[in-house]
Protein backbone atom coordinates (compact mmCIF):
# COMPACT_ATOMS: atom_id res chain seq x y z
CA UNK A 1 0.00 0.00 0.00
CA UNK A 2 1.31 3.51 -1.18
CA UNK A 3 1.71 5.94 1.58
CA UNK A 4 -0.56 9.13 1.27
CA UNK A 5 2.04 11.28 1.55
CA UNK A 6 3.81 9.26 -1.80
CA UNK A 7 0.69 10.27 -3.58
CA UNK A 8 0.29 13.83 -2.65
CA UNK A 9 4.01 13.56 -3.94
CA UNK A 10 2.88 12.37 -7.30
CA UNK A 11 0.04 15.13 -7.96
CA UNK A 12 2.65 18.37 -7.59
CA UNK A 13 4.70 16.57 -10.09
CA UNK A 14 5.33 19.43 -12.39
CA UNK A 15 3.86 18.59 -15.99
CA UNK A 16 2.02 20.08 -18.33
CA UNK A 17 -1.07 18.10 -18.06
CA UNK A 18 -4.73 19.47 -18.90
CA UNK A 19 -6.31 16.67 -16.39
CA UNK A 20 -4.21 18.27 -13.98
CA UNK A 21 -5.33 21.82 -15.04
CA UNK A 22 -7.38 23.16 -11.74
CA UNK A 23 -10.53 25.54 -11.97
CA UNK A 24 -9.74 28.46 -10.11
CA UNK A 25 -12.38 31.46 -10.74
CA UNK A 26 -9.96 33.93 -11.82
CA UNK A 27 -8.46 31.70 -14.58
CA UNK A 28 -11.77 30.14 -15.70
CA UNK A 29 -12.64 33.91 -16.56
CA UNK A 30 -9.37 34.31 -18.36
CA UNK A 31 -10.03 30.44 -20.17
CA UNK A 32 -13.35 31.50 -21.53
CA UNK A 33 -11.82 35.14 -22.63
CA UNK A 34 -9.63 33.01 -24.09
CA UNK A 35 -11.98 30.44 -26.16
CA UNK A 36 -13.74 33.45 -27.35
CA UNK A 37 -11.09 35.37 -28.59
CA UNK A 38 -10.60 32.56 -30.93
CA UNK A 39 -13.74 32.27 -32.49
CA UNK A 40 -13.53 36.30 -32.83
CA UNK A 41 -11.54 37.18 -36.65
CA UNK A 42 -8.22 38.40 -34.51
CA UNK A 43 -4.76 37.89 -36.46
CA UNK A 44 -3.19 36.73 -33.34
CA UNK A 45 -3.31 36.39 -29.61
CA UNK A 46 -0.97 37.05 -27.06
CA UNK A 47 -0.74 35.05 -23.73
CA UNK A 48 1.90 36.47 -21.97
CA UNK A 49 3.13 36.02 -18.19
CA UNK A 50 5.97 35.13 -15.90
CA UNK A 51 7.38 31.90 -15.99
CA UNK A 52 5.26 29.30 -13.99
CA UNK A 53 1.84 31.41 -14.22
CA UNK A 54 0.31 28.22 -16.22
CA UNK A 55 0.29 29.48 -19.64
CA UNK A 56 1.75 26.10 -21.38
CA UNK A 57 -1.33 24.51 -19.21
CA UNK A 58 -3.70 27.04 -20.62
CA UNK A 59 -2.27 26.25 -24.29
CA UNK A 60 -2.30 22.38 -23.65
CA UNK A 61 -6.42 22.65 -22.11
CA UNK A 62 -6.91 24.69 -25.34
CA UNK A 63 -6.06 22.65 -27.45
CA UNK A 64 -7.82 19.40 -25.62
CA UNK A 65 -10.72 21.28 -25.83
CA UNK A 66 -10.91 22.55 -28.96
CA UNK A 67 -9.01 20.27 -31.09
CA UNK A 68 -12.44 18.10 -31.63
CA UNK A 69 -14.24 21.01 -32.79
CA UNK A 70 -11.48 23.05 -35.01
CA UNK A 71 -8.52 22.89 -36.72
CA UNK A 72 -5.85 23.51 -34.27
CA UNK A 73 -2.07 22.86 -33.62
CA UNK A 74 -0.47 23.00 -30.79
CA UNK A 75 3.92 23.10 -30.81
CA UNK A 76 5.39 22.82 -27.08
CA UNK A 77 8.82 23.13 -28.63
CA UNK A 78 9.95 25.87 -30.59
CA UNK A 79 11.03 25.01 -33.74
CA UNK A 80 13.46 27.72 -34.68
CA UNK A 81 14.96 26.61 -37.94
CA UNK A 82 13.17 29.01 -40.02
CA UNK A 83 12.85 25.97 -43.20
CA UNK A 84 11.50 23.15 -40.77
CA UNK A 85 9.25 25.37 -39.11
CA UNK A 86 7.20 26.11 -42.76
CA UNK A 87 7.64 22.24 -43.38
CA UNK A 88 5.94 21.80 -40.46
CA UNK A 89 3.12 23.74 -40.48
CA UNK A 90 2.85 22.54 -44.33
CA UNK A 91 2.46 19.15 -43.17
CA UNK A 92 0.14 19.62 -40.37
CA UNK A 93 -1.81 21.92 -41.86
CA UNK A 94 -2.32 21.63 -45.31
CA UNK A 95 -0.74 17.70 -45.62
CA UNK A 96 2.00 18.86 -47.49
CA UNK A 97 5.42 16.99 -47.30
CA UNK A 98 8.51 18.83 -48.15
CA UNK A 99 12.05 16.94 -48.56
CA UNK A 100 14.07 20.10 -49.43
CA UNK A 101 14.35 23.33 -47.98
CA UNK A 102 10.95 25.43 -48.14
CA UNK A 103 11.31 29.44 -47.63
CA UNK A 104 8.53 31.60 -46.83
CA UNK A 105 7.80 32.75 -50.21
CA UNK A 106 7.30 28.93 -51.57
CA UNK A 107 5.19 28.44 -47.94
CA UNK A 108 2.59 31.23 -48.65
CA UNK A 109 2.00 29.83 -51.94
CA UNK A 110 1.21 26.50 -50.79
CA UNK A 111 -1.12 28.31 -48.54
CA UNK A 112 -2.84 30.10 -50.86
CA UNK A 113 -3.27 27.09 -53.06
CA UNK A 114 -4.87 24.95 -50.36
CA UNK A 115 -8.02 27.08 -49.56
CA UNK A 116 -9.44 26.00 -46.02
CA UNK A 117 -12.98 26.47 -44.90
CA UNK A 118 -11.84 27.50 -41.91
CA UNK A 119 -8.82 29.13 -40.54
CA UNK A 120 -6.32 26.94 -38.47
CA UNK A 121 -5.31 27.94 -34.95
CA UNK A 122 -1.70 27.52 -34.50
CA UNK A 123 -0.60 27.33 -30.43
CA UNK A 124 2.83 28.52 -30.05
CA UNK A 125 4.67 28.06 -26.88
CA UNK A 126 7.69 29.70 -25.32
CA UNK A 127 7.47 32.46 -28.61
CA UNK A 128 10.42 34.35 -27.15
CA UNK A 129 12.98 31.47 -28.26
CA UNK A 130 12.04 32.21 -31.76
CA UNK A 131 14.22 34.43 -33.83
CA UNK A 132 13.34 38.02 -34.41
CA UNK A 133 13.39 36.94 -38.55
CA UNK A 134 11.34 34.11 -37.85
CA UNK A 135 8.79 35.79 -35.88
CA UNK A 136 8.45 38.61 -38.54
CA UNK A 137 6.95 36.15 -41.11
CA UNK A 138 4.82 34.94 -38.77
CA UNK A 139 3.39 38.23 -38.36
CA UNK A 140 3.71 38.50 -42.07
CA UNK A 141 2.03 35.00 -41.90
CA UNK A 142 -1.13 36.14 -39.12
CA UNK A 143 -1.49 39.50 -41.94
CA UNK A 144 -3.12 37.37 -44.71
CA UNK A 145 -5.77 35.57 -42.16
CA UNK A 146 -4.96 32.47 -43.67
CA UNK A 147 -3.42 31.50 -39.90
CA UNK A 148 -4.36 32.74 -36.77
CA UNK A 149 -1.34 32.12 -34.24
CA UNK A 150 -1.54 32.30 -30.03
CA UNK A 151 1.57 32.43 -28.86
CA UNK A 152 2.45 32.68 -24.86
CA UNK A 153 5.54 34.77 -24.10
CA UNK A 154 7.62 34.94 -20.86
CA UNK A 155 6.68 38.32 -19.54
CA UNK A 156 10.72 40.13 -18.98
CA UNK A 157 11.63 43.40 -20.05
CA UNK A 158 13.07 42.26 -23.26
CA UNK A 159 10.01 40.05 -24.07
CA UNK A 160 7.90 42.85 -23.57
CA UNK A 161 10.04 44.76 -26.22
CA UNK A 162 9.54 42.05 -28.33
CA UNK A 163 5.45 42.18 -28.35
CA UNK A 164 5.44 46.10 -28.32
CA UNK A 165 7.50 46.30 -30.95
CA UNK A 166 6.95 43.33 -33.65
CA UNK A 167 3.13 43.08 -32.57
CA UNK A 168 2.06 46.46 -31.60
CA UNK A 169 -0.55 47.10 -34.35
CA UNK A 170 -1.00 43.01 -35.07
CA UNK A 171 -2.22 41.68 -31.83
CA UNK A 172 -5.76 42.52 -31.37
CA UNK A 173 -5.77 40.44 -27.78
CA UNK A 174 -3.27 40.41 -24.87
CA UNK A 175 -3.90 38.17 -22.12
CA UNK A 176 -1.94 37.93 -19.02
CA UNK A 177 -1.35 35.54 -16.54
CA UNK A 178 -0.99 36.44 -12.57
CA UNK A 179 0.36 34.33 -9.89
CA UNK A 180 -2.23 33.22 -7.30
CA UNK A 181 -3.45 34.92 -4.45
CA UNK A 182 -3.44 33.43 -1.40
CA UNK A 183 -6.82 32.30 -1.45
CA UNK A 184 -6.39 31.02 -4.73
CA UNK A 185 -3.82 29.34 -3.86
CA UNK A 186 -5.36 27.39 -1.01
CA UNK A 187 -7.89 25.82 -3.46
CA UNK A 188 -5.55 25.20 -6.03
CA UNK A 189 -3.56 22.76 -3.43
CA UNK A 190 -6.51 21.61 -2.16
CA UNK A 191 -8.26 20.62 -5.31
CA UNK A 192 -4.79 18.77 -7.01
CA UNK A 193 -4.84 16.92 -3.46
CA UNK A 194 -8.56 15.91 -3.98
CA UNK A 195 -8.90 15.20 -7.39
CA UNK A 196 -6.04 12.63 -6.42
CA UNK A 197 -8.42 11.50 -3.77
CA UNK A 198 -5.67 12.74 -1.11
CA UNK A 199 -8.11 13.94 1.45
CA UNK A 200 -6.39 13.87 4.49
CA UNK A 201 -3.14 15.78 3.11
CA UNK A 202 -5.96 18.42 1.94
CA UNK A 203 -6.94 18.93 5.35
CA UNK A 204 -3.91 19.88 6.82
CA UNK A 205 -3.17 23.12 4.73
CA UNK A 206 -4.52 25.37 6.70
CA UNK A 207 -5.06 29.05 6.31
CA UNK A 208 -1.23 29.63 7.87
CA UNK A 209 0.31 26.97 6.03
CA UNK A 210 -0.75 28.46 2.69
CA UNK A 211 0.28 31.77 4.14
CA UNK A 212 3.93 30.76 4.57
CA UNK A 213 3.84 28.94 1.09
CA UNK A 214 2.46 31.90 -0.59
CA UNK A 215 5.11 34.03 0.87
CA UNK A 216 7.94 31.60 -0.59
CA UNK A 217 6.37 31.22 -3.40
CA UNK A 218 4.36 34.56 -4.54
CA UNK A 219 1.89 32.53 -5.36
CA UNK A 220 3.19 30.84 -8.48
CA UNK A 221 2.33 27.81 -9.46
CA UNK A 222 5.37 26.40 -10.43
CA UNK A 223 7.08 26.90 -7.39
CA UNK A 224 4.23 25.82 -5.23
CA UNK A 225 4.17 22.23 -7.29
CA UNK A 226 8.06 22.57 -6.39
CA UNK A 227 8.35 23.58 -3.34
CA UNK A 228 4.99 21.00 -1.98
CA UNK A 229 6.86 18.13 -4.11
CA UNK A 230 9.27 18.38 -1.85
CA UNK A 231 7.49 19.18 1.29
CA UNK A 232 6.13 15.50 0.92
CA UNK A 233 9.38 13.80 -0.05
CA UNK A 234 10.61 15.14 3.47
CA UNK A 235 7.27 13.15 4.90
CA UNK A 236 8.14 10.42 3.30
CA UNK A 237 11.87 10.46 4.75
CA UNK A 238 10.94 10.91 8.05
CA UNK A 239 8.33 7.92 7.53
CA UNK A 240 11.12 6.06 6.24
CA UNK A 241 12.86 6.64 9.10
CA UNK A 242 10.07 5.49 11.24
CA UNK A 243 10.35 8.92 12.09
CA UNK A 244 6.63 8.72 12.93
CA UNK A 245 6.59 11.21 15.86
CA UNK A 246 8.28 14.20 13.49
CA UNK A 247 5.17 14.05 11.63
CA UNK A 248 2.15 15.78 12.61
CA UNK A 249 -1.39 14.46 10.78
CA UNK A 250 -3.28 17.89 11.68
CA UNK A 251 -1.09 20.59 10.57
CA UNK A 252 2.35 21.25 8.73
CA UNK A 253 5.26 22.66 10.67
CA UNK A 254 6.97 25.78 8.99
CA UNK A 255 9.96 24.14 9.73
CA UNK A 256 9.28 21.16 7.15
CA UNK A 257 7.91 24.14 4.64
CA UNK A 258 11.11 25.98 5.34
CA UNK A 259 13.23 23.12 4.73
CA UNK A 260 11.59 22.55 1.74
CA UNK A 261 12.15 26.03 0.79
CA UNK A 262 16.01 25.53 1.24
CA UNK A 263 16.16 21.52 -0.54
CA UNK A 264 14.06 23.77 -3.71
CA UNK A 265 16.30 26.99 -3.59
CA UNK A 266 13.48 29.00 -2.79
CA UNK A 267 15.87 29.59 0.25
CA UNK A 268 19.21 30.52 0.19
CA UNK A 269 20.60 29.01 3.58
CA UNK B 1 15.29 10.53 -0.30
CA UNK B 2 16.38 13.29 1.26
CA UNK B 3 19.41 14.07 3.54
CA UNK B 4 17.68 15.05 6.58
CA UNK B 5 20.14 15.77 8.99
CA UNK B 6 21.68 18.02 6.31
CA UNK B 7 18.69 19.72 5.53
CA UNK B 8 17.63 20.20 9.37
CA UNK B 9 21.54 21.64 9.67
CA UNK B 10 20.93 24.02 6.96
CA UNK B 11 17.35 24.87 8.42
CA UNK B 12 19.07 25.40 11.96
CA UNK B 13 21.60 27.67 10.21
CA UNK B 14 18.89 29.81 8.43
CA UNK B 15 16.96 30.60 11.62
CA UNK B 16 20.09 31.29 13.55
CA UNK B 17 20.67 34.27 10.46
CA UNK B 18 17.50 35.34 10.01
CA UNK B 19 17.22 36.16 13.77
CA UNK B 20 20.33 37.68 13.72
CA UNK B 21 19.49 41.08 12.79
CA UNK B 22 16.83 41.26 15.42
CA UNK B 23 19.45 40.19 18.10
CA UNK B 24 21.55 42.47 16.46
CA UNK B 25 18.92 45.25 16.43
CA UNK B 26 17.95 44.26 20.10
CA UNK B 27 21.30 44.38 21.77
CA UNK B 28 22.05 47.54 19.73
CA UNK B 29 18.92 49.01 21.48
CA UNK B 30 20.04 47.88 24.88
CA UNK B 31 23.32 49.31 24.76
CA UNK B 32 21.95 52.87 23.93
CA UNK B 33 19.58 53.20 26.23
CA UNK B 34 22.23 51.90 28.77
CA UNK B 35 24.33 54.35 27.67
CA UNK B 36 21.98 57.07 27.59
CA UNK B 37 20.40 56.66 30.98
CA UNK B 38 24.28 56.25 32.50
CA UNK B 39 25.19 59.39 30.97
CA UNK B 40 21.89 60.62 32.55
CA UNK B 41 22.92 59.85 35.65
CA UNK B 42 25.91 60.85 35.74
CA UNK B 43 25.09 64.19 34.62
CA UNK B 44 22.55 64.55 37.32
CA UNK B 45 25.06 63.35 40.00
CA UNK B 46 27.09 66.34 38.75
CA UNK B 47 24.35 68.81 38.87
CA UNK B 48 23.68 67.34 42.44
CA UNK B 49 26.81 67.38 43.73
CA UNK B 50 27.26 71.16 41.68
CA UNK B 51 24.12 72.26 44.11
CA UNK B 52 25.47 70.78 46.92
CA UNK B 53 28.85 72.85 46.84
CA UNK B 54 26.70 75.82 46.42
CA UNK B 55 24.23 75.17 49.35
CA UNK B 56 26.89 74.26 51.63
CA UNK B 57 28.07 77.60 52.88
CA UNK B 58 24.37 78.91 53.35
CA UNK B 59 22.64 75.97 54.63
CA UNK B 60 25.94 75.86 57.51
CA UNK B 61 25.22 79.69 58.01
CA UNK B 62 21.32 79.02 58.54
CA UNK B 63 22.18 75.80 60.24
CA UNK B 64 24.55 76.84 62.58
CA UNK B 65 22.59 78.97 65.57
CA UNK B 66 19.78 75.94 65.22
CA UNK B 67 22.35 73.30 66.01
CA UNK B 68 24.35 74.74 68.73
CA UNK B 69 21.08 75.62 70.43
CA UNK B 70 20.18 71.90 70.03
CA UNK B 71 23.12 70.40 70.85
CA UNK B 72 23.08 72.24 73.88
CA UNK B 73 19.58 71.36 75.05
CA UNK B 74 20.43 67.81 74.38
CA UNK B 75 23.96 68.09 75.71
CA UNK B 76 26.01 66.03 72.81
CA UNK B 77 28.32 68.86 72.49
CA UNK B 78 31.43 67.21 73.82
CA UNK B 79 31.05 64.09 71.50
CA UNK B 80 30.60 66.59 68.97
CA UNK B 81 33.42 67.70 69.63
CA UNK B 82 35.21 64.59 69.91
CA UNK B 83 33.85 64.08 66.52
CA UNK B 84 35.24 66.94 64.52
CA UNK B 85 38.16 65.02 63.57
CA UNK B 86 35.99 62.47 61.13
CA UNK B 87 36.96 63.43 57.74
CA UNK B 88 33.64 62.53 55.57
CA UNK B 89 30.98 65.19 55.77
CA UNK B 90 27.99 64.65 54.41
CA UNK B 91 24.66 67.35 53.60
CA UNK B 92 21.39 66.83 53.93
CA UNK B 93 18.73 68.52 51.12
CA UNK B 94 18.19 71.66 52.57
CA UNK B 95 14.35 72.03 52.14
CA UNK B 96 13.81 70.76 55.60
CA UNK B 97 16.02 73.19 57.15
CA UNK B 98 14.54 76.41 55.21
CA UNK B 99 11.43 74.79 57.11
CA UNK B 100 13.38 74.60 60.66
CA UNK B 101 14.66 78.42 59.94
CA UNK B 102 11.24 79.84 59.26
CA UNK B 103 9.88 78.27 62.74
CA UNK B 104 13.01 79.53 64.25
CA UNK B 105 12.12 82.85 62.93
CA UNK B 106 8.52 83.14 64.25
CA UNK B 107 9.62 81.92 67.48
CA UNK B 108 11.95 84.74 67.62
CA UNK B 109 9.31 87.13 66.14
CA UNK B 110 6.80 85.72 69.21
CA UNK B 111 5.67 89.02 71.69
CA UNK B 112 8.31 89.47 74.93
CA UNK B 113 4.91 88.29 76.92
CA UNK B 114 6.16 84.04 76.42
CA UNK B 115 6.72 83.08 80.19
CA UNK B 116 9.18 80.20 79.38
CA UNK B 117 12.00 80.57 80.50
CA UNK B 118 15.19 79.64 79.08
CA UNK B 119 18.44 80.57 81.06
CA UNK B 120 20.78 77.92 79.96
CA UNK B 121 20.64 78.23 76.78
CA UNK B 122 22.17 81.94 77.07
CA UNK B 123 25.11 80.54 79.41
CA UNK B 124 25.65 77.43 77.14
CA UNK B 125 26.26 80.03 74.04
CA UNK B 126 29.37 81.35 75.89
CA UNK B 127 30.61 77.93 76.23
CA UNK B 128 30.45 77.39 72.40
CA UNK B 129 31.94 80.57 71.70
CA UNK B 130 35.01 78.92 73.59
CA UNK B 131 34.78 75.90 71.44
CA UNK B 132 34.66 78.72 68.21
CA UNK B 133 37.75 76.36 66.60
CA UNK B 134 35.55 73.77 66.24
CA UNK B 135 34.87 73.30 62.49
CA UNK B 136 32.16 70.55 62.47
CA UNK B 137 29.36 69.81 64.98
CA UNK B 138 27.08 66.64 64.59
CA UNK B 139 23.75 66.48 65.64
CA UNK B 140 20.47 64.51 65.48
CA UNK B 141 17.83 66.45 64.06
CA UNK B 142 15.02 63.77 64.12
CA UNK B 143 13.21 66.10 66.54
CA UNK B 144 13.50 68.61 64.18
CA UNK B 145 13.16 67.11 60.64
CA UNK B 146 10.02 65.30 59.78
CA UNK B 147 12.00 63.07 57.15
CA UNK B 148 13.93 60.51 58.70
CA UNK B 149 17.13 61.42 58.80
CA UNK B 150 19.34 59.91 61.43
CA UNK B 151 22.43 62.32 61.41
CA UNK B 152 23.48 65.23 59.85
CA UNK B 153 27.14 66.21 59.45
CA UNK B 154 27.25 70.04 58.58
CA UNK B 155 30.55 71.86 57.79
CA UNK B 156 30.69 74.90 60.02
CA UNK B 157 31.98 77.84 57.71
CA UNK B 158 34.29 80.15 58.42
CA UNK B 159 32.51 82.81 61.24
CA UNK B 160 33.77 85.25 59.59
CA UNK B 161 32.18 84.57 56.39
CA UNK B 162 28.90 83.49 58.29
CA UNK B 163 28.70 87.17 59.44
CA UNK B 164 29.29 88.67 55.80
CA UNK B 165 26.68 86.80 54.62
CA UNK B 166 24.14 87.51 57.17
CA UNK B 167 25.46 91.10 57.09
CA UNK B 168 24.72 91.07 53.36
CA UNK B 169 20.95 89.19 53.59
CA UNK B 170 20.38 91.76 56.28
CA UNK B 171 21.63 94.27 54.34
CA UNK B 172 18.76 92.78 51.98
CA UNK B 173 16.36 92.28 53.79
CA UNK B 174 15.80 93.70 57.16
CA UNK B 175 14.95 91.40 59.11
CA UNK B 176 15.68 91.25 63.35
CA UNK B 177 16.19 87.81 62.93
CA UNK B 178 18.69 88.06 61.18
CA UNK B 179 20.38 91.45 63.00
CA UNK B 180 19.37 89.56 66.43
CA UNK B 181 21.45 86.91 64.75
CA UNK B 182 24.51 89.05 63.90
CA UNK B 183 24.17 90.65 67.54
CA UNK B 184 24.62 87.40 68.83
CA UNK B 185 27.76 86.35 66.74
CA UNK B 186 29.24 89.45 67.77
CA UNK B 187 28.33 88.67 71.30
CA UNK B 188 30.52 85.31 71.10
CA UNK B 189 32.83 86.39 69.15
CA UNK B 190 33.81 89.11 72.21
CA UNK B 191 33.51 92.51 69.41
CA UNK B 192 30.46 93.38 72.20
CA UNK B 193 30.23 96.74 70.72
CA UNK B 194 28.98 95.33 67.52
CA UNK B 195 26.86 93.03 69.44
CA UNK B 196 25.42 96.30 71.13
CA UNK B 197 24.81 98.04 68.02
CA UNK B 198 23.20 95.00 66.14
CA UNK B 199 21.15 94.84 69.37
CA UNK B 200 19.72 98.12 69.35
CA UNK B 201 18.90 97.50 66.05
CA UNK B 202 16.90 94.91 66.44
CA UNK B 203 14.90 96.43 69.23
CA UNK B 204 14.32 99.21 66.31
CA UNK B 205 12.93 96.86 64.36
CA UNK B 206 11.20 94.29 66.67
CA UNK B 207 10.99 95.98 70.06
CA UNK B 208 9.14 92.66 71.65
CA UNK B 209 12.20 90.82 70.81
CA UNK B 210 13.26 89.66 74.15
CA UNK B 211 17.12 88.35 73.25
CA UNK B 212 17.88 91.69 71.35
CA UNK B 213 17.11 93.12 75.12
CA UNK B 214 19.30 90.44 76.57
CA UNK B 215 22.28 90.47 74.31
CA UNK B 216 22.20 94.44 74.40
CA UNK B 217 22.46 94.27 78.25
CA UNK B 218 25.30 91.67 78.55
CA UNK B 219 27.34 93.55 75.75
CA UNK B 220 26.92 97.09 78.01
CA UNK B 221 28.04 94.63 80.93
CA UNK B 222 30.98 93.75 78.94
CA UNK B 223 32.00 97.26 77.86
CA UNK B 224 31.85 97.88 81.62
CA UNK B 225 28.58 100.33 81.29
CA UNK B 226 27.16 97.97 84.29
CA UNK B 227 24.90 100.13 85.78
CA UNK B 228 23.50 101.51 82.46
CA UNK B 229 22.67 97.41 81.76
CA UNK B 230 21.32 97.65 84.88
CA UNK B 231 19.05 100.29 84.37
CA UNK B 232 18.34 99.12 81.03
CA UNK B 233 17.23 96.15 82.51
CA UNK B 234 14.77 97.01 84.82
CA UNK B 235 12.42 99.50 82.54
CA UNK B 236 11.98 96.49 80.29
CA UNK B 237 11.23 94.26 83.54
CA UNK B 238 8.94 96.89 83.92
CA UNK B 239 7.01 96.77 80.79
CA UNK B 240 7.80 93.01 79.81
CA UNK B 241 8.07 91.13 82.97
CA UNK B 242 10.38 88.94 81.49
CA UNK B 243 11.78 86.46 83.88
CA UNK B 244 14.81 85.64 82.22
CA UNK B 245 15.41 89.73 81.86
CA UNK B 246 14.78 89.33 85.82
CA UNK B 247 17.53 86.35 85.75
CA UNK B 248 20.08 88.20 83.89
CA UNK B 249 19.54 91.39 86.39
CA UNK B 250 20.51 89.03 89.34
CA UNK B 251 22.89 87.64 87.58
CA UNK B 252 24.39 91.43 87.15
CA UNK B 253 23.93 92.79 90.73
CA UNK B 254 24.97 89.20 92.15
CA UNK B 255 28.52 89.40 89.61
CA UNK B 256 27.78 86.06 88.58
CA UNK B 257 27.64 88.03 84.90
CA UNK B 258 30.62 90.40 84.92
Amino acid sequence: MNSIYLNSKNVFIDTVNSKDYIQLDRVSTIYQSLKDSIKKPLKMILLYGRPGTGKSMFLTKLYNDLSPSQDIYLYETPILDESEFYKLLAQDIFGTTYSGELNFTQFMKVVNSKKQDSIPVVLLDEAQLYSATLMEKIRLLSDTRTIKFVITLHKTQEEDLIAKEHFKTRIWETIELENSSKSELKIYIQKKLMKANCFDTANIFTEKTVHKIHKLTGGNYRDTNKLLYTLFDLYLSYEERNRFDKIPTNKIPTKYIEMAAIQTGLIDA
Amino acid sequence: MLNIPDLEKRWLHYKIKSFLPYIITLIFTFLIIAIYSFLNTSNSKKIIEINDTKNTPSVAKEEKQIIIQKSLQKKPLQKAINNTEESTLKLSPSMSFIETIQRHKATEIRPVKHKKIKSKPIKKVESVKKSEPMQKIEIELKPIQKKQVPTITIMRQNTSKDIQNILHRFQEDKNPALSLFLAKKYYELGDYKKASNYALITNQLNKEIEDSWLIFAKSLVKMGKKEKAIQLLQEYISKSHSTNAAILLDNINSGEFQ
